[in-house]
């Protein structure tokens, strides 16, 4: 069994995205986030030995799996996602799920036509770039953990909600 | 003497404002709908609720953003005066993304609304009409009128309702659950339909251990008439909605006593 990570994030305007910035930003006080993006994550498990075959059978699925994938409004990203262009940024991406794993996996009758495709698990990706200003990158990351990660109280944390959602926090850049 | 003054808060995307401001106002309040971005003269209230809807269309988690924002410091220093603070559906889940429910560690978040589930698999939005029990009478100043025999039928709405609490607010459960989720006889609900999302220990509403915040699910503003309450629900308060004329349809229905609870402690703080 091979998984293959899928990215899917909307082209135009991610409100979450613009609400849950602003709301860092504004309300929770931290201004080193200088961008933030929303990636569906998904994960999906190929019954094959070679990584070759399993990202081709992908490919082919989400073509055609307009049920998982909307093509009209969303991008596909195979792979990993990248982190900011510029190299003063420091880039981390926050990936959240629910902690009942019969919650992260999703259905949809398109799998029917790939046989190979055994199950997809879904998650949040959040990528938040960083504006570094005059501290050190382990510094910043971790107050970026603080503000933006598990919510704690009103005035800490926002995009995951320790009670009935896993973290984990992986550099970009 | 003047009534209680009230604030029904307006978030962007709230639904229910209206409906909510009609029932508090026919239970005796002076009840008035205020915007979120209002910061001057909010201490003037002597009670808030925060009605249903879909603040800021339930963006990052329902009732995340909306959690955040100033008024709810100032919902937060009234509770901690001792006014009392209902939620109602999107109300509750702001109230718990506040740290508003439970309050055994002051300001920490104890109490979070998880997505709806079935049998532990997502089930998504319900709408629907359930009954609910009311499990610690005294516990909560909204409950005081009611006693354990009364079933409350009420509409539910929403598709984060799941009631999922950390261990310090389990440990104190039986001070903190307020109206768990039943059958049409009053007995307790165990599986779905009966527990409409999974929630912990069936859930409905959980107050704060000071017992002035509530924070619940289902919709009490939309039961509070007798014209309310649809033809599918059986029991005693079907029976008197048939036994009267239609023109007192209008009286009060199953949530009188919540109002009136409210109503009275909010008067007794003037």
């Amino acid at each position: 069994m091979v998984d293959v990570s899928v990215y899917v994030s909307l082209q135009q305007s991610d409100l979450h995205c613009i609400s849950a910035f602003e709301s860092i930003r504004h309300s929770l006080g931290f201004t080193a986030l200088k961008g933030l993006r929303r990636y569906r994550l998904l994960r999906l498990s190929v019954a094959t030995d070679s990584r070759e075959v399993a990202e081709e059978e992908v490919h082919r699925f989400i073509g055609v799996a307009f049920d998982i994938v909307n093509p009209n409004k969303e991008s596909v990203t195979f792979g990993d996602v990248s982190g900011s262009s510029d190299p003063q940024d420091v880039c981390i991406g926050m990936e959240v799920a629910p902690m009942e794993a019969s919650l992260r996996v999703i259905s949809a009758p398109s799998l029917a036509r790939f046989p190979k495709i055994h199950a997809i698990d879904q998650r949040l990706f959040w990528v938040l770039t960083l504006q570094q200003d005059g501290v050190d990158d382990a510094t910043l990351i971790r107050s970026a953990e603080v503000h933006c990660g598990p919510t704690r109280s009103r005035t800490q944390g926002l995009l995951v909600n320790p009670l009935f959602e896993t973290i984990s926090v992986r550099r970009l850049s | 003497m003047a009534n209680p003054r009230l604030a029904v808060i307006q978030f962007p995307g709230s639904n229910c404002e209206y409906e909510t401001r009609r029932a508090a106002g026919y239970f005796g309040f002076d009840a008035e709908i205020i915007r979120w971005n209002t910061t001057e003269n909010v201490d003037r209230f002597d009670a808030y609720i925060l009605p249903g809807g879909f603040s800021y269309q339930d963006r990052v988690r329902a009732g995340a953003i909306a959690a955040k924002l100033p008024i709810m410091e100032l919902v937060t220093r009234g509770a901690a005066m001792g006014k009392p603070v209902l939620g109602i559906c999107n109300g509750c889940q702001i109230l718990s993304e506040s740290g508003l429910i439970a309050g055994v560690s002051l300001g920490d978040i104890e109490v979070g609304m998880a997505a709806n589930t079935r049998d532990g698999h997502p089930i998504g939005f319900i709408c629907d009409w359930r009954y609910v029990t009311v499990s610690n009478p005294s516990a909560s100043l909204f409950t005081r009128y009611f006693d354990g025999g009364d079933i409350l039928p009420v509409p539910i709405n929403h598709g984060e309702g799941r009631f999922v609490l950390n261990q310090s607010a389990q440990d104190r459960l039986s001070e903190l659950a307020t109206f768990r989720y039943c059958d049409d006889q009053g007995n307790s609900a165990t599986t779905f339909p009966d527990n409409p999302n999974g929630a912990y220990q069936a859930l409905a509403g959980v107050c704060s251990v000071q017992g002035n915040v509530l924070g619940i699910m289902p919709h009490p503003e939309r039961s509070a008439f007798l014209k309310q309450i649809p033809l599918s629900i059986r029991g005693p308060w079907q029976a008197k909605k048939q036994s009267v004329f239609s023109d007192q349809v209008d009286g009060a229905g199953p949530w009188e006593k919540l109002f009136v609870s409210f109503y009275d402690y909010s008067k007794g703080r003037m």
